[in-house]
């Protein structure tokens, strides 16, 4: 097993009735077959806490793995946390995208923090 | 004695929230050291989209753009870093645009409604207050120690 990275944090802020979609890793690891497991979790970071928001993690090509969630009234800043394992073969390097969409009137920020490792 | 020894363990104690507690609420906004900072915004409008703190390598910093986006890479202003983040994390991000003009990311919350000052707001506090209370610290413990030698 070969921890790609530790514990990477990013700190998202995504204006009102916007969404945000990044590259969390990109032409990540090796180019033959392997077996990801990426642990992915998101939690708010200061703004408008009683909103809703939703979320998708997806691996990439091909949507081999993904997480999507949501949460309504999320107001207890920074204490609730959602997160996910996401694990699949590729047989390409791995891409791993974010996207956040905040429905609210308000911007929003979130705390998305990610392990990943290839065997 | 003893009352001398009670307030100079008190200006400690003060001298310590002062100098090290509070700015560490202060800095929570601060840039990281190695994160990459970047916004995404409406070319229309200059409107941010999203501002991103992004963590060092092997971390992807790339926003995936739609139609009518464009990306601004802030890394290199750390001021302006941390009073955006700062307002962002008051639910504020909606203050700050891009002029389209110019190409600098402003606060449309500021007088001059154009780069923020390097010395306003969350840096003023962070700055001054340390300062104010290692003046008062420097102060008071003058004003003891003479008060023990008369």
């Amino acid at each position: 097993m070969t921890i790609y990275s530790n514990h990477q944090t990013w700190n998202i802020c995504v204006a009102s009735q916007s969404t945000s979609t990044n590259y969390l890793y990109s032409n990540a690891g090796p180019s033959s077959t392997t077996l990801w497991v990426v642990q992915v979790s998101i939690g708010l970071n200061g703004g408008d806490n009683t909103q809703y928001a939703n979320w998708g993690f997806i691996i990439d090509p091909n949507d081999h793995a993904s997480y999507f969630g949501a949460a309504i009234e999320w107001e207890t800043n920074g204490g609730e946390i959602y997160g996910s394992t996401l694990s699949t073969s590729l047989d390409t390097s791995m891409y791993l995208i974010l996207g956040i969409n905040n429905q609210d009137s308000r911007s929003q920020c979130y705390n998305v923090l990610v392990t990943a490792m290839y065997y | 004695m003893r009352n001398i020894a009670l307030i100079g363990l008190a200006i400690l104690i003060v001298a310590s929230l002062a100098t090290g507690i509070l700015p560490a609420f202060a800095a929570s906004t601060d840039p990281q050291p190695g994160y990459t900072y970047y916004v995404v915004y409406n070319q229309t409008d200059g409107s941010i989209v999203t501002a991103v703190g992004c963590p060092p390598y092997p971390a992807a910093c790339t926003p995936i753009l739609q139609p009518g986006q464009s990306v601004m890479y802030i890394t290199d202003q750390p001021l302006l870093v941390k009073q955006l983040f700062a307002d962002a994390h008051n639910a504020k991000l909606g203050n700050w645009h891009v002029n389209l003009q110019t190409h600098q990311l402003v606060s449309t919350a500021s007088v001059n409604s154009g780069p923020i000052s390097p010395v306003s707001g969350i840096a003023m506090i962070s700055i001054a207050l340390p300062a104010l209370a290692s003046l008062g610290v420097a102060m008071l413990g003058s004003f003891i120690w003479r008060r023990a030698h008369k």
